[in-house]
């Protein structure tokens, strides 16, 4: 929920629950200041007609009031009491009735008990009552408008520099070489934000540079002696004299040398790219890359009898460093062969606009967002070292391409497409 | 071993300035007959070169006073009859290429297999010293690097651009044991990484020395205990 949003449900809800009680209040007071009044007027008229029937003998059936009605009827108990109340008088059936305010109150006349009641109308105050509410539900929707208005004009004002932060570290990556700078502010609370986020910033960043340098020179130092080692062992292999245990032994050392050798140079490689030590860009058909690599490769995609299908309607060109183009396509061409099975496929498909390279495969029992991390891969036993993809995936962070990894029933799809 | 291809024992320099790896590669080297000296900077390398005359030099790039690349443009107008191969670490692409450039004959990523350098070194010195017109005796086989082709008996075997490729690369390390990884870095280059090239690498051999076996009749490849293969020619 954005910001803004939350802040008018607030208020609205707020302003709902006032309106409500304050509404509630004036339509009691009202109610009541209005019944006085009219109870006034009642009385008044009551004076009126008891001074009408003590003054002259009197009719009883032509007693009149103005702007009142009279009910008169006969009682055989005098009591003192007034009574004044609310009723409501339907005059035709299944018609709303008319409410009125009634008094009622008991008399003598010529020795014989009437209790008289005198009506008058609630028209007129209704009438008010609905205006007031009308009123107030045009003040509740103004008010709920101007604050609406009002809170934009903060929050695209007073808050600016906050959501200027916020998109500054929404495209914020830790990796890159850039400083984070954020624009000053003179909102205290602003300013500590600003200034905690760079601290934290450069706290991260010289902790990733650290352990980028760290993996970097471990790799470079240990290369020298494993090469070392590995070159011994080569020599000692050829001794002829050798015991065939010994010899499987040995094998196995050189084995291993080799695979070290090949995963601290391929981390090497990684973090050379991530630390963007690859420079200058030219545009590079990346399809046409393909084409030659598998024109490589042919003897061997007929000895794992793979079918290669090429649709390159229009060439994929992209402004990219040539040389990590090469290791790129190396990576996925290398994988979409490496990974297939008997009698599989590998298509490429090339537009302007996006590079597919979908290939037979088995079911991937890796998590598909797993795929460009690295050393994530199918089983441990395996011989990959787990970073190919993540080496294509930097180059085309680098190069600012998207790739994107798809699996639909056993085809296996790498998608590349300029972000 | 070398004399078997050329007459005189050839002389290598080798610009070195790591210890380990430079024992290993002289080990190697002069047991394949090659006479090999040594230089462990670039002052070290001048000066020799101003001395004597190598029919190959090994070059490597980052050395302690300066970068070797400094010292080629020299040599190729002082010595043009002799081979150079430059050796750097791996991705260094830009070394590569200045290098190949500058007159280099030849480039070799660090580390590489020992296998690998001497079958680079022949191939140079084949390319400098002979152009190319070489015509290499091997057992029964008469091999012409240049135009491809492999002869037994006036008869041309036809083999497969890999094939050949395999063949040269043992006959270029005879009696050597060349292991998997070695042959099959040698065919794909950085393409044996990415995928499982070993089954390839065994159905090559196996062709290869069915092709052969059947126009010689000798079987010149061992299989040595699953590390690898070596081509013997028992003269």
């Amino acid at each position: 929920m954005k910001l803004q949003t939350k802040i008018n449900y607030r208020f609205l809800t707020l302003l709902l629950l006032v309106f409500l009680a304050a509404g509630g209040i004036l339509y009691v007071a009202l109610g009541l200041v209005v019944s006085e009044n009219l109870d006034e007027i009642l009385a008044r008229k009551s004076k009126k007609i008891l001074q009408d029937i003590e003054n002259k003998p009197f009719d009883i059936n032509r007693l009149t009031t103005e702007g009142a009605s009279i009910l008169i009827k006969p009682v055989h108990i005098y009591n003192k009491h007034v009574e004044f109340s609310d009723t409501v008088i339907q005059y035709r059936p299944r018609h709303e009735g008319l409410g009125y305010r009634q008094m009622k109150f008991i008399t003598a006349i010529n020795q014989q008990f009437y209790e008289i009641t005198l009506l008058t109308s609630r028209l007129e105050t209704d009438d008010l009552m609905e205006l007031v509410f009308y009123f107030m539900l045009c003040l509740f929707v103004f008010i709920v408008l101007i604050l609406f208005l009002l809170n934009r004009w903060l929050l695209t004002s007073i808050w600016h520099p906050f959501y200027k932060t916020i998109n500054r570290l929404k495209h914020f990556k830790i990796g890159s070489l850039k400083p984070v700078m954020f624009d000053y502010s003179n909102v205290h609370e602003f300013s500590v934000l600003n200034n905690s986020l760079i601290n934290m910033i450069q706290k991260a960043q010289a902790d990733f540079n650290n352990l980028k340098e760290f993996t970097a020179n471990a790799s470079h130092e240990i290369q020298t002696p494993l090469a070392v080692i590995k070159s011994n062992l080569e020599i000692v292999l050829q001794d002829q004299s050798l015991t065939p245990k010994k010899h499987q032994q040995l094998s196995t050392a050189y084995t291993s040398a080799i695979k070290l050798s090949k995963l601290t140079e391929t981390l090497l490689l990684l973090s050379k790219i991530e630390n963007q030590q690859f420079l200058g860009e030219s545009m590079v058909d990346l399809s046409q890359l393909i084409r030659n690599r598998l024109s490589f490769l042919d003897e061997l995609i007929e000895f794992k009898k793979i079918t290669i299908q090429e649709n390159a309607s229009q060439p994929f060109r992209v402004k990219i460093n040539p040389p990590l183009a090469e290791i790129l396509i190396n990576n996925l061409i290398g994988n979409a062969i490496k990974h297939n099975i008997e009698n599989g496929f590998v298509t490429i498909e090339s537009t302007a606009e996006v590079l597919t390279i979908s290939n037979s495969g088995h079911e991937l029992e890796l998590p598909s967002e797993k795929l460009f991390q690295r050393f994530s891969k199918q089983n441990s036993t395996s011989d990959s070292s787990g970073l190919g993809l993540a080496i294509a995936y930097q180059i085309c962070e680098n190069a600012n391409l998207d790739i994107k990894y798809l699996c639909i029933s056993k085809i296996h799809s790498l998608m590349i497409a300029p972000k | 071993m070398i004399r078997y291809f050329y007459k005189k024992k050839l002389k290598l320099l080798i610009i070195e300035d790591e210890i380990g790896l430079r024992e290993s590669m002289i080990d190697y080297l002069k047991e394949e007959g090659y006479g090999c000296e040594l230089a462990q900077s670039l002052s070290e390398a001048s000066q020799k070169l101003e001395l004597y005359e190598y029919d190959c030099l090994l070059l490597d790039i980052g050395l302690p006073d300066g970068s070797g690349l400094s010292l080629i443009d020299s040599l190729k107008k002082r010595h043009p009859k002799t081979g150079l191969i430059i050796v750097s670490a791996r991705n260094s692409l830009d070394d590569k290429i200045e290098g190949l450039d500058l007159g280099a004959d030849d480039y070799l990523a660090k580390p590489f297999y020992l296998s690998e350098l001497s079958s680079r070194i022949k191939s140079v010195l084949r390319r400098v010293k002979f152009h190319g017109q070489k015509v290499l005796k091997v057992g029964l086989l008469n091999i012409t690097p240049e135009s491809r082709q492999v002869m037994v008996n006036h008869q041309p075997i036809v083999l497969t651009k890999k094939e050949f490729d395999l063949l040269i690369f043992f006959v270029s390390n005879p009696k050597r044991i060349l292991t998997k990884e070695a042959i099959a870095e040698h065919l794909w280059g950085d393409f044996a990484d990415s995928m499982d090239s070993f089954d390839f690498v065994y159905s090559q051999i196996k062709n290869l020395r069915r092709k052969l076996l059947e126009k010689t009749g000798v079987d010149y490849f061992q299989n040595v205990y699953g590390t690898g293969y070596s081509f013997n020619t028992n003269e």
